[in-house]
C-alpha cells in the first residue's frame, strides 16, 4: 500500500515536473543571476586598497607637474 | 565641458573593475595587479580614448587584454593560495532551495575564462550583449552562447539540471512522501 503510494507519489510529481519545466529553467537562470551579482557586488562594495588610491594620486601628481 | 574627465570617471568605475578582474583572476592579489595594470595602460592611452565613447567598455577590454595576455604568457601555476581549488561542492543542493553562495562560487570558478567573463559582464555588470561583444572583441552571437553553455553547465554543477530535480531530494518532495507513507501506516 505504502509502495502504491509511493509510486503514485512519484507520478504526480513527475508531471508536475514536466508541466513546469519552463518556469523552472526561468528559476534556476533567476537564481544563477543573482549569485553572480552576490558574488560582483561583493567585491564592487569594498573599499579602494590604498596601494591603487596612492597609484591614482601618483599619476594626478604627475599630470599636473605636465 | 560636455563630457566628464575620463580620469575622473575612471576612479568611480574602479570597484566594477576590481570585481570584474576578481571574476576573471579568482585570486584577490592577481585581480589588484590586473587592475592596477589596466589603471596604468588606460592613464597613458587617454589620447586614445575617444571622449563621449563607452569609457567602461574601454577600460574592461583594456583589463581583460591584460589578463589573457599575461596568461598567454606564463603557463598558469597552479597556485592555491586563497583555498580556491581545494573547495569542494556539497553533495547536494541547500536545504531551503537556495543556492549556496559559497557552492555557487565553487562551481562558477569550474566554468572557463570566457564563460565566466560573459556571464558577469551581462548577468552582473549589466552590459548588453553587444557591449560585451564589444569588450571581449567577438561576435554577439559568441557572448549568448558562452552565456548559455555557462548557465547549463553552473546548473549541472549545481545540481539544479532537470535530471537531478526529478531525484526525491528536495524537501517538498521528501515531505509529501513521508506524508503518504504515515497516512497508511
Amino acid at each position: 500500500m505504502g509502495d502504491v503510494l509511493f509510486r503514485a507519489a512519484k507520478k504526480i510529481l513527475h508531471e508536475d515536473e514536466m508541466a513546469s519545466s519552463k518556469p523552472d529553467k526561468d528559476a534556476v537562470q533567476k537564481q544563477i543571476d543573482e549569485n553572480l551579482k552576490r558574488i560582483f557586488e561583493e567585491t564592487a562594495n569594498q573599499p579602494i586598497p590604498d596601494q591603487l588610491s596612492q597609484l591614482l594620486q601618483q599619476l594626478r601628481e604627475q599630470e599636473t607637474r605636465k | 565641458m560636455s563630457h566628464p574627465d575620463p580620469r575622473e570617471e575612471l576612479i568611480a568605475l574602479l570597484p566594477s573593475l576590481r570585481a570584474f578582474a576578481m571574476s576573471l583572476t579568482r585570486q584577490p592579489a592577481a585581480a589588484d595587479d590586473l587592475v592596477q595594470d589596466t589603471v596604468l595602460k588606460a592613464w597613458s592611452n587617454f589620447d586614445k580614448f575617444q571622449t563621449g565613447t563607452n569609457l567602461r567598455a574601454w577600460l574592461f577590454t583594456i583589463l581583460r587584454n591584460t589578463y589573457y595576455s599575461d596568461r598567454r604568457k606564463k603557463v598558469r601555476e597552479v597556485e592555491d593560495g586563497d583555498g580556491v581549488l581545494t573547495a569542494q561542492l556539497s553533495e547536494k543542493p541547500a536545504h531551503d532551495g537556495r543556492l549556496a553562495l559559497r557552492d555557487f562560487r565553487v562551481a562558477f570558478d569550474q566554468l572557463t575564462d570566457e564563460q565566466r567573463e560573459a556571464l558577469i559582464l551581462v548577468g552582473a555588470s549589466g552590459f548588453s550583449y553587444e557591449e560585451a561583444a564589444e569588450t571581449c572583441g567577438c561576435a554577439v552571437g559568441t557572448i549568448k552562447s558562452r552565456i548559455n553553455r555557462g548557465r547549463a553547465r553552473l546548473a549541472e554543477l549545481m545540481h539544479l539540471n532537470e535530471n537531478e530535480a526529478m531525484e526525491m531530494t528536495d524537501p517538498a518532495t521528501m515531505a509529501v512522501i513521508s506524508a503518504g507513507r504515515t497516512a497508511t501506516a
